[in-house]
């Protein structure tokens, strides 16, 4: 299973980021092979910032994404590429792959946020 | 010909000057006033009072012509739609994502600049609308007053205050009250402006916006003066900086409790007294006189 996890850094020991939007990196694991890579979250823009994390996230097919919140432009967009999105917290990308396959991510059927909260700190 | 009444600051009393400016000069010229301070439009409470009661059976209002304006956004036809991905790289606003083998479209994204519509090969984007504001007309007997609303939660007011902006050209003197601030709305106020009055009131917040305000009317070459408001004696810096800039300074109208008052009971400053409303209008007619010369 390829899981996409909001980090904020490149490696599995990095920091859980709760933002979807406005992480710093997405950190890609593959729960069968233990295997990952990252790629930057390019934060360039003033609005839009979850459209574009979603499709750049879906450029690398993850069949599920965790992260701890997500605004409704993203999480439309996720949907419409078919990614289910869980919702929880952790302290590292590796402890968030690790709660998930405990089941302590839920599964969201609806945008956190109404967008922007990622802005705020 | 535009006269802009601009301040930076909220809170200085721009809509206030901006009103009485319109009454006195009201008897002598053919005014329009437009209230672009989209988000709060409260012009009203003032001219309505102050024109309304001249027309009989108009004190309670009703106004003339309400029109909604709406800005073209595409809708994606489906049928058609390749998800080719050339309009999510033609759009800088990230109103468009191609990602599922469809395009989606966030409509409060959208900045509304059609360059999606060009690039689209397929033809696949249907011109449709988003409704983002109300444009209301009040005919009064001897005014125009026309006020533009923006929508609950809409971001983006430069389409509805540019289309103020195009109603006040013409022959009439259309005074415009813009919104405060120096951000996309201001200068959607004060682009096509012939002139500008930035109003300032005497304190340093007052001073650090009017610094603000300056630099707009300087980036965009426009003319302008000060008026400062709710002035006292001792401190200096407003006028220093104003003088230092060589800014014909109009008026200076005193920090008084009396017009204070005036004020909360929706009398303009020609219920104060005759000294200031005659400085007022002479001001404004200098004012017009200089535009009437350049064109």
């Amino acid at each position: 299973m390829k899981l996409c996890i909001s980090s904020s850094g490149p490696d599995l020991d990095s920091p859980f980021n709760p933002r979807f939007g406005r992480c710093d990196y997405f950190v890609f694991f593959d729960t069968d092979s233990g295997k990952y890579n990252a790629i930057r979250n390019e934060q360039t823009a003033a609005d839009g910032a979850g459209v574009k994390a979603a499709s750049a996230v879906d450029a690398h097919k993850p069949e599920i994404v965790l992260s701890g919140n997500i605004g409704p432009n993203a999480f439309a967009a996720l949907q419409a590429a078919g990614v289910a999105v869980f919702l929880g917290s952790a302290g590292t990308v590796k402890d968030a792959a690790d709660a998930w396959q405990n089941g302590k991510f839920t599964r969201a059927d609806a945008p956190t946020s109404r967008g922007h909260q990622g802005l705020q700190g | 010909m535009r006269i802009v009444v601009a301040s930076g600051k909220g809170g200085t009393g721009k809509t206030y000057i901006a009103a009485s400016l319109a009454k006195v000069l009201a008897p002598v010229e053919n005014i329009s006033f437009f209230d672009a301070d989209v988000e709060e439009p409260n012009a009203l409470l003032f001219l309505g009072p102050a024109f309304g009661k001249a027309d009989a059976g108009r004190e309670v209002q009703a106004p003339d012509f309400q029109e909604e304006l709406s800005v073209p956004v595409p809708s994606v036809n489906d049928d058609k739609c390749t998800a080719c991905g050339k309009c999510v790289e033609a759009c800088s606003f990230n109103a468009l994502v191609a990602i599922g083998g469809h395009v989606l479209f966030y409509s409060h994204l959208c900045h509304s600049c059609g360059a999606c519509f060009t690039v689209c090969p397929e033809g696949a984007l249907v011109r449709s609308e988003r409704r983002i504001g109300v444009v209301t007309t009040y005919r009064f007997a001897s005014f125009l007053f026309c006020e533009g609303r923006i929508d609950v939660g809409e971001a983006k007011a430069s389409p509805l205050i540019e289309d103020l902006s195009e109603r006040a050209g013409g022959e009439a003197v259309s005074i415009i009250d813009s919104p405060p601030g120096v951000s996309c709305s201001m200068l959607a106020a004060v682009k096509k402006a012939d002139f500008c009055i930035l109003v300032s009131e005497n304190t340093p917040f007052g001073l650090h916006d009017l610094e603000a305000a300056v630099e707009v009317m300087y980036s965009l070459s426009l003319p302008f003066a000060v008026i400062l408001n709710k002035w006292q004696p001792g401190y200096t810096a407003p006028e220093e900086f104003i003088k230092k800039e060589n800014i014909p300074l109009l008026l200076k109208i005193p920090f008084s409790a009396r017009l204070a008052g005036l004020y909360s009971k929706q009398l303009l400053i020609d219920e104060f007294d005759e000294s200031l409303t005659g400085k007022l209008k002479e001001a404004g007619m200098k004012i017009i006189a200089e535009i009437r010369e350049k064109q």
